[in-house]
């Protein structure tokens, strides 16, 4: 075992890090390509007294994927065949390594796909999306990664592998391995659901005057009875900085802008997009476009996810928060936020799942600034506390990961968390798997030992 | 903590202090699933009943776990709103049993629109898991875990739930043609398809030309009435075999959740999860 873990500092220095701005420092890391290779690993750190950490494609945004000094790393990323389809059964079994869109891709000739579409899922894994329970635009109709997760092959910090999955046992496991962030255990198997793509589809663009008006139109529409596969809201400073590049026809005199879809069959795509079209106007849209043909909508989501690749175009830095608010609450939170954001110096870009109620404020910042840091994480920790005060959640999709851990408190009773943690060590007694994570310090929850630098708080 | 305290009443306070008193507890709701006290010694608990709070644009309702679901579409179809959960007992027995009826090959059944649980534990506590809103990946799922756990890991004393509007028709199709399954991949994400007594039987929802539509496709289906779901009621059962990997998880659980083999004792034996 120990020829195949690699320690050159190059490779140790791209498996120490995840896209949030933390950095650990891992003893070594090895790329096993079966289910008996991470159960070779896992068995192999366990001897050694070392904990291990998982990691897919390090796309995750909370810190999950940091690993703790001196730990293995296991990363999957060469686990990253699609087993088996099962066109009939609408399900697939999938190595945790195989990338989101590439599933999709693959399983679009027979009419289906995987449902989870997190803004990242051209580079992000199935295995990854399985420990953050990872969302995206259209798990406002479609449900989380959850609700597309039939079975799990894992293996335990014991060493051990199983099953979970409806069959193997009374409670649920399965549900609660998913979203568990890799302190559970290693997925090296996953069966997923596919759902039947839609044979009607129609993406409209809209346009409001402010922010509170456009907020207003995304509850009234819920309201209404109508569940829009997706429905997502932009301010203006991101809209301008996508449009720049994308050229997806997104309205720069808005101060706001939604992208609501609809899909399903022909009858009620029509009837919603036509309750849609009268709800906005009512709200006082200034600009109203329904996508012609897959190219234009094609466009419009490509402007939509790559939204985060145009903001360089501002400043060299960004940090993007995930909170989640009840919908009623969002035209509140928002203008809570650009407070926020203006009381520290900081330029601030919204674009989120506003069906969702969950907020993705970017704060935009040079990092070479002295003290910048002190304030990006300072405004980070008053987004949290005012979608808390607002009824919300800590986390909507990204998890808690090492950057909310310390905020756990804020949301959850000490026996919520006690209960937490009795549900984690029934999966890893010991804590070694992803230790440090989710959990808060300085109760009987948290693992013991140090942290990785550049945490905050 | 910044979230409002949890306060749910005396109610709830006197269950709390009836659970950290009593050495053996069995948990009820309407007595529908057969889980009935075995012994004089066991101490009943039955949850609270009421709605907490209901929100039709927020699409959420919170209830106490006791609240039969009858009473609870009673309550949503004045806002053209339903939760869709099989309508006998509670919905605290709906969901410690997993109860997703004949919806069951849906992927957003009962589990995924619980969206907050709390649950008094054996040593008389409160803990809670989810929260308010329809996405949430804030710490281990509790909610998840506590689904389908039969009273093993706790007495559910309040849920939020995820309500849907109703969609314009519902309409069921059956067939006894046994080659009738093949058809079935040619409708569009049918709300419900299941086998009971050699026929197959289609659950169609949505708007009403396009479910007319979709009915005109079908060969050998004829238009029914929703077929009784009690006969579902042997699927809620426990005779599953659990395997020795995720039984031990299991065993472990219950050590930790209930350390004292509390709470519905026949239930944890009948699975071998006394510990």
């Amino acid at each position: 075992m120990s020829g195949v873990v690699h320690t050159n500092t190059a490779e140790l220095f791209l498996v120490g890090q995840d896209a949030s701005n933390m950095m650990g420092s891992p003893a070594g890391v090895c790329y096993p390509t079966s289910t008996v290779e991470v159960q070779e690993a896992v068995r192999w750190a366990r001897a050694k007294g070392m904990a291990f950490i998982a990691r897919g494609a390090g796309t995750g945004l909370a810190g999950g994927a940091i690993p703790t000094a001196g730990s293995l790393v296991i990363c999957l990323t060469k686990m990253n065949k699609i087993r088996s389809i099962d066109v009939h059964r609408r399900s697939a079994w999938v190595e945790p390594g195989v990338l989101n869109a590439d599933l999709s891709r693959r399983t679009s000739r027979d009419g289906l796909h995987f449902a989870p579409d997190p803004s990242s899922q051209q580079s992000c894994t199935i295995g990854g999306n399985v420990a953050n329970n990872s969302g995206g635009p259209h798990c406002l109709s479609e449900g989380v990664t959850s609700a597309h997760i039939l079975a799990l092959e894992v293996v335990l910090p014991s060493g051990e592998v199983c099953i979970l999955d409806a069959d193997h046992s009374l409670f649920d496991l399965r549900g609660a391995f998913v979203g568990s962030e890799g302190m559970f255990g290693i997925a090296t198997a996953i069966e997923v659901r596919l759902v039947q793509n839609p044979p009607h589809v129609s993406t409209m663009v809209v346009g409001f005057a402010s922010v509170h008006e456009g907020a207003m139109a995304v509850s009234a529409i819920i309201a209404h009875g109508i569940i829009p596969s997706a429905l997502e809201m932009m301010d203006a400073p991101i809209t301008r900085a996508v449009e720049e590049y994308v050229h997806a026809g997104f309205p720069l005199d808005a101060a706001a802008m939604l992208i609501v879809e609809i899909d399903g069959l022909e009858h009620s795509v029509s009837h919603g997009s036509h309750v849609v079209k009268d709800i906005v106007h009512r709200f006082g849209a200034t600009s109203f476009r329904v996508a012609q043909g897959p190219g234009e909508r094609a466009l419009i989501w490509k402007g939509r996810k790559t939204a985060f690749g145009a903001i360089a175009r501002i400043q060299p830095n960004y940090y993007l928060h995930d909170t989640v608010v009840p919908r009623k609450k969002l035209a509140e939170v928002l203008s809570q936020v650009s407070v926020i954001a203006a009381e520290e110096q900081l330029q601030v870009m919204n674009v989120f799942h506003a069906g969702d109620g969950n907020l993705h404020p970017i704060l935009m910042f040079d990092k070479r600034v002295t003290g910048v840091m002190d304030r990006v994480h300072r405004a980070g920790s008053e987004i949290v506390r005012v979608s808390l005060e607002a009824g919300g959640v800590l986390s909507g999709e990204h998890g808690i990961g090492l950057e909310k851990r310390d905020f756990m408190r804020w949301m959850f009773t000490e026996n919520d968390l006690l209960f937490q943690q009795k549900l984690r060590s029934a999966f890893d007694p010991e804590g070694i798997s992803n230790p440090h994570k989710v959990l808060p310090r300085g109760s009987g929850c948290a693992d013991m030992s140090s942290m990785p630098p550049g945490s905050w708080i | 903590m910044l979230r409002s305290e949890v306060n749910l009443g005396s109610a709830v306070e006197d269950l709390q202090r009836q659970m950290a008193m009593s050495n053996e507890v069995c948990i009820v709701g309407s007595n529908t699933t057969g889980v009935a006290p075995t012994s004089t010694d066991e101490c009943v608990l039955k949850a609270p009943t009421g709605i907490i709070s209901y929100e039709p644009d927020e699409l959420m309702i919170s209830i106490f776990a006791g609240t039969s679901i009858a009473d609870i579409n009673i309550e949503l179809q004045n806002a053209n709103q339903r939760i869709v959960v099989p309508e006998w007992g509670t919905i605290g027995g709906a969901i410690a049993t997993r109860r997703n009826g004949l919806r069951d090959s849906h992927h957003l059944t009962l589990p995924n629109n619980v969206l907050r649980c709390t649950v008094i534990a054996a040593d008389g506590s409160l803990y809670q898991g989810g929260g308010q809103v329809v996405k949430n990946v804030s710490g281990f799922d509790l909610v998840k875990l506590v689904v389908g756990s039969w009273g093993l890991l706790g007495l559910i004393v309040e849920v939020t739930m995820r309500t849907e509007p109703t969609p314009e028709v519902s309409q069921w199709v059956h067939s006894f043609d046994p080659t009738a399954t093949d058809q079935i991949c040619n409708l569009y994400r049918p709300a419900a398809v299941t086998q009971i007594n050699g026929a197959t039987y289609v659950l169609l929802e949505g708007h009403e030309q396009d479910i007319r539509q979709q009915i005109s496709q079908l060969n050998g289906f004829t238009l029914c009435e929703m077929p009784s779901e009690n006969q579902l009621m042997q699927r809620a059962n426990l005779d599953r075999v659990s395997h020795s990997v995720p039984h031990a998880i299991e065993r472990s659980l219950r050590k930790q959740f209930d350390p004292s083999n509390k709470l519905n004792k026949h239930i944890a034996a009948q699975r071998d999860l006394l510990t």
